[in-house]
């Protein structure tokens, strides 16, 4: 049997010792759940890469929202990661649909096999960290009709016929609101003297 | 019933209709599951380890985390490209 399972220590206690700095809360946390988190992804998906892409991405909107101070405790850490994981399953679904892909079977093609961790070092990751939030904070700068089309194209994914559908104007409109928030995306990079390079 | 959606899903194969599957999933009230501890039992059945190497990364990220992670490379390469 392992050592974890004689820990008697409520989730909770983990979770204040995280928020409060220890970062071995968080360790002991995925730990403990890791294995019926990620079993659950794998039943649903049937795909060991796009289950590790999805599982990681749980973890981190986890350690997200703990450092956010967005979860509360109500004795169900358990079943608030569970449903994490589902809702990302079901995104992964919907944005699969959207892109008219079907097959993730581990026996078939596989399009969804995202390596995009598979080499990060800690260096990596935190340089990563550091450009999506100043990228982030770029985007947020814009005006709302630019910011939507970047959110639109680039993290939902909707071509700009979608877009144009969406949002009610015409293809050209959407292209044209692109075009400005890219070069007031680039401008404010020069103001502010950004270094977005991810090496 | 609501366990006869999860077995629906788990035995889902690509060749059927992925909108049903969709359906299906979105259907799924996993507070409902999880008070009734069907769930766990469930996965609990066909347990399954976790990648160790997973763990190590998401332990990396937690470390580097300063704000949200979210899918900007692409952009990123657009604005300086």
């Amino acid at each position: 049997m392992k050592l974890e399972n004689f820990d008697l220590k409520s989730d909770q206690y983990y979770i204040e010792r995280f928020i409060s700095g220890d970062k071995s809360g968080i360790d002991t946390l995925i730990t403990r759940h890791k294995d019926r988190v990620y079993t659950y992804i794998y039943l649903i998906v049937k795909n060991k890469d796009l289950a590790e892409d999805i599982f990681q991405d749980v973890f981190i909107k986890v350690i997200q929202s703990l450092r956010a101070g967005k979860y509360r405790d109500n004795g169900k850490f358990l079943a608030w990661v569970f449903r994490i994981a589902h809702n990302l399953i079901i995104d992964h679904f919907r944005q699969e649909k959207m892109n008219k892909v079907y097959s993730n079977d581990d026996s078939e093609l596989d399009l969804f096999n995202s390596e995009k961790y598979s080499d990060d070092n800690c260096e990596d990751v935190m340089i990563r960290s550091q450009v999506h939030s100043e990228v982030k904070n770029l985007v947020d700068r814009l005006p709302a009709d630019q910011k939507e089309i970047i959110v639109l194209r680039h993290y939902k994914g909707l071509s700009f016929k979608e877009i144009a559908d969406d949002t009610d104007v015409s293809i050209n409109t959407a292209l044209g609101r692109m075009r400005y928030a890219l070069i007031n995306l680039r401008k404010m990079i020069e103001e502010n003297q950004l270094n977005l390079l991810l090496s | 019933m609501r366990m006869n959606s999860i077995s629906t899903l788990v035995s889902w194969t690509s060749k059927m209709n992925p909108e049903d599957f969709l359906s299906e999933l979105e259907s799924i009230s996993i507070d409902d599951l999880m008070g009734s501890g069907d769930l766990i039992k469930f996965i609990d059945d066909s347990l399954i380890e976790a990648p160790a190497s997973l763990i190590k990364k998401i332990l990396c990220y937690s470390n580097a985390h300063r704000n949200m992670k979210t899918p900007y490379e692409d952009l990123n390469d657009l604005i300086l490209n």
